[in-house]
């Protein structure tokens, strides 16, 4: 499902990175683990299309989107793919809904607060639909967050160090969740970290 | 949760850079909204009042003040001229003249103006009675529907008049006889509607009345001869040597105002004697100003102008000259305002394009996270001038609020003290142009900002956290 082919990137000071192939099959959850600063996030932005390789092919879906447009891509991301980051991030001038629905809308579907209602509630959120997200704790910002990459039913999910702000018991909820989550969506899940801990969580494991 | 809502949702997590913004833009537009209205209205009230009138003659004075009085009823009236000096403009078979119309001024009625003119005023501005008739007796008055309105008069109601055109208790003709309402005028759209019209002659007898040494002889003349060699005074020159010095009906002494002794003989005077025709009258009564209308623009009338400015004692003034005049006047004060605005706009303008433009700071992760949901280039692009475009729309509408509220306010305090009618209660085609432009500045002010936004590094911004 995701295929890589010499994949390499140069940054603006001119060091460079070069990638083994990688290639990820439908519904395994993969771990891709590295030290800090090994490109760990580059390849994720690669993958996602959020920066362009200096070389290289990225197929997706049977969709090379190294070869795509900077527009279709946005598109393609936002309709097949859901990101969570470290921290999660909101839109602080909209309340939790709002930050959900936005993401259905910006992927080109319709808006559907009722959906989403009844979504939180899963995520015992229910209640907090109202609320500015900077009024939730971390946790329950985390939960939105996840919530919001699967609102679209995307097949791939991407987690940037998901874990690494949490404490042994949180990480494991966390994890778990994820990959509840993405088993109920039938999404892929791909995380990508420094953190040992979540080795034993996954059966595929990408090492950079 | 669509582009213009979550613009707006932003304008509103930021109030105070909002609200300074949207000030700062209805200020400017209502500003240049309140420059249309007041253009428009003021040459709206002098068009209506043009009458037709080719020429108004008066006494030696401001041209300008001559019109504004004698057309318009703002400015105080000029000296009186005498009925010899303009007999041959009554004439009806005077070659160049269509019509003439005699106007008498300077007392009024709670601020109302009272005029004593000829029922001939009724086709120079199109009047309908509404009640009643048109004045015929002396000390008959006929009012126009706001006069009658604002002081609550009917017909058959009784006052008195007071001298000058302010609003005074002190200045009251006490020893006349009161005035009496015989009609109402329909609304008419002209200045009429704030007069209140009677005969000339009841201006000499309200005067004869303060004045009464001098009143026993105007009276017995008035009443009494019939002056059968003033039957015809086709010829103005017959009556140059007219000078009448013992009946200055034009300079009252107010500091003398002690004739309770002779009321008593006046009494039994006839106020409700229907009076002659003015080119009937004595050469010694005056009256204010006369407006004639030509019959044709030729150059013989052209003329008439020049000739009594030059070879009488009076002066002769042209409305469309001096009305041009005063515009060019107020063009300039006009001028200086709506650069005022102008500059008031540009700032505005510059308002939202720093406020917009700081914000991206704030909201560069914001504006990557609407990138990673599938959000394009030009989806950050697009959002960023609609905020630009609902603060300007916003404005406009605070500014055009402000200046129509505005106008109403004038329009109170204009009718009060000049008794013109302004309302905004309408909207210009200018004032739609001006939304246009407001669209068109908001657009501009929050392009810079958007092209920014839209070229916002995804990948680096989601890296730094």
């Amino acid at each position: 499902m995701i295929c890589t082919s010499q994949l390499s990137y140069s940054y603006e000071g001119g060091q460079q990175l070069s990638f083994a192939d990688i290639e990820i099959q439908q519904g395994v959850h993969t771990l891709i683990i590295g030290a800090s600063g090994c490109g760990k996030t580059t390849l994720l932005h690669l993958l996602a299309g959020l920066r362009k390789p200096t070389s290289g092919s990225i197929t997706i879906l049977d969709k090379e989107i190294t070869a795509m447009s900077s527009s279709d891509i946005d598109k393609f991301r936002g309709s097949n793919m859901g990101m969570i980051f470290q921290v999660p991030h909101f839109l602080r001038s909209l309340d939790v809904i709002e930050n959900i629905t936005l993401a259905q809308t910006l992927a080109g579907q319709d808006a559907q607060p009722d959906k989403v209602m009844s979504l939180l509630s899963d995520l015992n959120l229910e209640g907090k639909g109202n609320k500015k997200t900077n009024q939730l704790s971390l946790g329950e910002q985390q939960r939105v967050a996840i919530l919001r990459a699967m609102v679209n039913e995307p097949k791939i999910i991407f987690a940037d160090e998901p874990t690494s702000a949490l404490d042994d018991a949180n990480t494991e909820q966390v994890i778990e969740l994820l990959k509840n989550q993405a088993d109920k969506y039938g999404a892929t899940l791909i995380v990508v970290t420094h953190d040992q801990r979540l080795k034993d969580n996954f059966n595929n494991m990408i090492s950079l | 949760m669509n582009l213009l809502k979550l613009s707006w949702k932003n304008l509103l997590s930021k109030p105070l850079n909002t609200t300074l913004s949207l000030l700062l833009f209805g200020l400017g537009v209502g500003l240049i909204s309140m420059l249309f209205l007041l253009e428009d209205q003021i040459q709206k009230n002098f068009e209506k009042n043009l009458a037709d009138v080719d020429l108004v003659i008066g006494s030696k004075g401001s041209p300008l003040q001559l019109i504004l009085s004698s057309m318009y009823h703002i400015d105080a009236p000029t000296g009186n001229i005498s009925l010899g000096e303009i007999r041959p403009f009554l004439n009806p078979k005077h070659p160049l003249i269509k019509s003439a119309l005699t106007l008498s001024m300077g007392d009024s009625y709670k601020g109302y103006r009272i005029v004593g003119t000829t029922t001939d005023i009724t086709d120079w501005y199109s009047l309908q009675l509404a009640q009643g008739e048109m004045f015929i007796h002396n000390y008959d008055v006929t009012l126009g529907a706001s006069a009658a309105r604002d002081l609550q008069l009917k017909v058959g109601d009784h006052f008195k008049s007071s001298h000058g055109l302010v609003d005074d208790d002190g200045l009251e003709h006490d020893e006349t006889p009161d005035f009496i309402v015989v009609g109402i005028l329909e609304s008419s759209g002209t200045i009429v509607d704030q007069l209140i019209l009677t005969t000339p002659q009841t201006y000499w007898h309200v005067h004869d009345h303060d004045h009464s040494a001098e009143a026993e002889e105007t009276v017995s003349s008035d009443q009494g001869d019939d002056h059968p060699d003033h039957d015809d005074h086709s010829d103005y020159d017959d009556h140059e040597g007219h000078d009448h010095e013992g009946h200055d009906h034009t300079s009252h002494d107010h500091s003398d105002h002690d004739h309770a002794s002779e009321q008593e003989d006046h009494h039994g005077h006839s106020h409700a004697e229907i009076p002659k025709p003015l080119i009937q009258e004595d050469d010694d009564g005056s009256i204010t100003s006369l407006l004639l209308q030509f019959k044709g623009n030729n150059f013989q009338a052209l003329n008439m102008g020049r000739s009594i400015n030059e070879n009488t004692e009076m002066q002769a003034a042209t409305p469309a000259i001096e009305i041009n005049r005063l515009f060019s006047m107020m063009s300039s004060a006009e001028y200086a305002l709506r650069i005022l605005a102008m500059v008031i706009i540009f700032v505005s303008g510059l308002s939202i394009f720093i406020s917009l433009y700081s914000s991206l700071k704030d909201r560069n992760y914001e504006l990557a996270l609407m990138r990673v949901m599938g959000g394009g280039k030009s989806t950050l692009f697009s959002l960023i001038i609609l905020e630009g475009i609902v603060l300007a729309i916003l404005g406009y509408i605070i500014g055009i609020f402000l200046s129509h509220a505005g106008m109403y306010i004038i329009g109170k305090v204009m009718k009060e003290d000049y008794r013109y009618d302004f309302t905004g209660g309408y909207m210009l085609p200018n004032e739609w142009w001006l939304l246009l432009a407001a669209i068109s500045l908001g657009f501009l002010a929050s392009m810079l900002p958007a092209i920014q936004a839209s070229k916002t590094d995804i990948s680096e911004t989601l890296s730094r956290g």
